[in-house]
């Protein structure tokens, strides 16, 4: 799913890594500005100073732009905000990249949905009122959650989570944890990236090879 | 500020040329990506855009094109008399030929142009270009292409409808004041209507949408990812898109006489 060789930045570097279809790993770095980078250039955005990254077998960055979009069709990310579109409703949101992808429609994922809320307790009055709220109306935890349902709706092979769990008290941080987990055990082949600054929410709730970068001495 | 630090007519000259080929090199990319528009998702934006910048702006336009055909015909009328061969010959060269594209482009400027730059501004400050990239859609496609071809058509179907309004306007002004029958008008100016002029005004607000679409859609998406950048690089967007405008203007007027 995803093969770091000898992959090195500016200021860090990080031993060579596997991540195999079903498995969870994890990624500690107190600086979201690395985290920020890693996912980049893992994902294509940036060049690595040394070393070679593929995902999905695909080396991103020197890809062609239509192919690298189709790989990052398979991949599923929750940036650390959400990544939600600020004009577009929560509905819109959570369908955006199934919609754009695979043409599916509202009325095909709302029981998805509907069924995703309810499993973390959300009662179906607060779910339609999440569903129309603009994303700067929403909560940090919200933002998380509406950024998970629309991996729940778009079904990706590989899922990256960049800081689910910092800054949310551990309620929020389980419930989330529950989500991905359950989205993590629908495909044998999934495979899952948890990135984060709090070490602790880390190993709590999520088991598997641990990514750990090193930092590069200026000379 | 050092001699070195001081912006020069040479760099300023040097910024705008590269600028100028990138929204030369955006506007043909979105001709290229216009593949995009099969997916239900990128042809909803398109409608979108075309309702905030074409419906939306049906009465600022209405508005605009009959006060332009009121102030063509009373100033002209001053000048030439109260003929109507020549009210009907300062319509159809000062508002089917010139002020008809112009004014419309520039209304469309100010209402979408400027929304369109700071949008993008602000999608790429909050990082939301980005997301987009990550969940795999390509932001030229979802953001570029419904913008560019939105733009393009509203201005021509606004073009159209102030140049309607515009000669309607002059035409029950001239009528009431010069106790002139309002089909008489009608007459005499589809008799004179030059289909040449009808083409160029057609081409024109084609291209006037598409320069309104590519700057601003340039300013916006290149813009820094500081806060500051959102106004900065919707001004810049507003300033170029109206020296392009006048400039494009000009061309076609010594072009076309």
């Amino acid at each position: 799913m995803i093969a770091l060789e000898h992959l090195a930045m500016d200021h860090w570097k990080i031993p060579s890594f596997n991540l195999q279809t079903g498995e969870v790993a994890t990624m500690f770095s107190e600086s979201e500005e690395v985290q920020t980078q890693f996912l980049d250039t893992l994902l294509g955005l940036r060049e690595p100073c040394a070393g070679t990254v593929t995902v999905l077998g695909r080396n991103l960055y020197h890809e062609r732009e239509a192919s690298r979009i189709a790989v990052l069709a398979r991949v599923g990310t929750v940036p650390e905000n959400g990544g939600l579109i600020s004009n577009l409703p929560v509905c819109e949101n959570g369908l955006l990249p199934a919609a754009y992808h695979h043409g599916s429609t509202a009325s095909a994922c709302e029981s998805t949905v509907v069924a995703t809320l309810q499993s973390i307790g959300m009662s179906d009055e607060d779910a339609m009122h999440l569903m129309v709220q603009l994303p700067d109306n929403l909560t940090l935890f919200e933002k998380r959650l509406v950024a998970l349902l629309r991996l729940r709706v778009q079904e990706p092979l590989l899922c990256i989570y960049q800081s689910l769990f910092d800054d949310l008290d551990h309620t929020a941080a389980a419930q989330l944890a529950q989500l991905a987990d359950d989205l993590q055990k629908r495909d044998a082949r999934r495979a899952s990236l948890f990135t984060g600054r709090e070490e602790e929410p880390l190993a709590e709730f999520c088991t598997g090879p641990r990514l750990t970068l090193e930092s590069i001495e200026s000379p | 500020m050092n001699k070195a630090e001081s912006p020069t007519l040479q760099s300023f000259a040097s910024h705008l040329f590269k600028d100028v080929i990138g929204y030369g090199a955006l506007a043909a990319s979105s001709v290229a990506h216009l593949g995009c528009l099969r997916s239900p998702v990128v042809r909803r934006i398109l409608y979108k855009q075309i309702y905030f910048t074409g419906i939306e702006a049906l009465f600022p336009v209405s508005m605009a094109g009959l006060l332009v055909g009121l102030a063509v015909i009373s100033q002209m009328s001053e000048v030439l008399g109260s003929g109507v061969a020549l009210n009907v010959r300062a319509i159809k060269l000062l508002v089917v030929r010139e002020l008809g594209t112009l004014l419309t482009a520039l209304i469309v400027l100010a209402r979408s142009g400027s929304a369109v730059a700071s949008e993008l501004a602000s999608m790429k400050q909050r990082g939301e270009i980005r997301a987009l990239y990550l969940m795999g859609i390509d932001p030229e496609d979802y953001l570029i292409v419904p913008r560019v071809l939105g733009v393009c058509i509203s201005v021509f179907v606004l073009t159209f409808y102030f140049q309607f309004m515009a000669t309607i306007g002059g035409m029950v002004v001239a009528s009431a004041i010069y106790q002139v029958s309002f089909v008489n008008y009608i007459a005499a100016f589809s008799a004179a209507l030059d289909w040449h002029a009808v083409l160029v005004s057609m081409a024109k607000s084609i291209l006037y949408g598409g320069i309104i679409a590519s700057v601003c859609c340039h300013h916006g998406i290149y813009a820094g990812h500081a806060a500051a950048m959102i106004p900065r690089s919707t001004e810049t967007a507003m300033i170029r898109t109206l020296g392009l405008l006048f400039l494009t203007d000009a061309a076609f007027a010594i072009l076309t006489v």
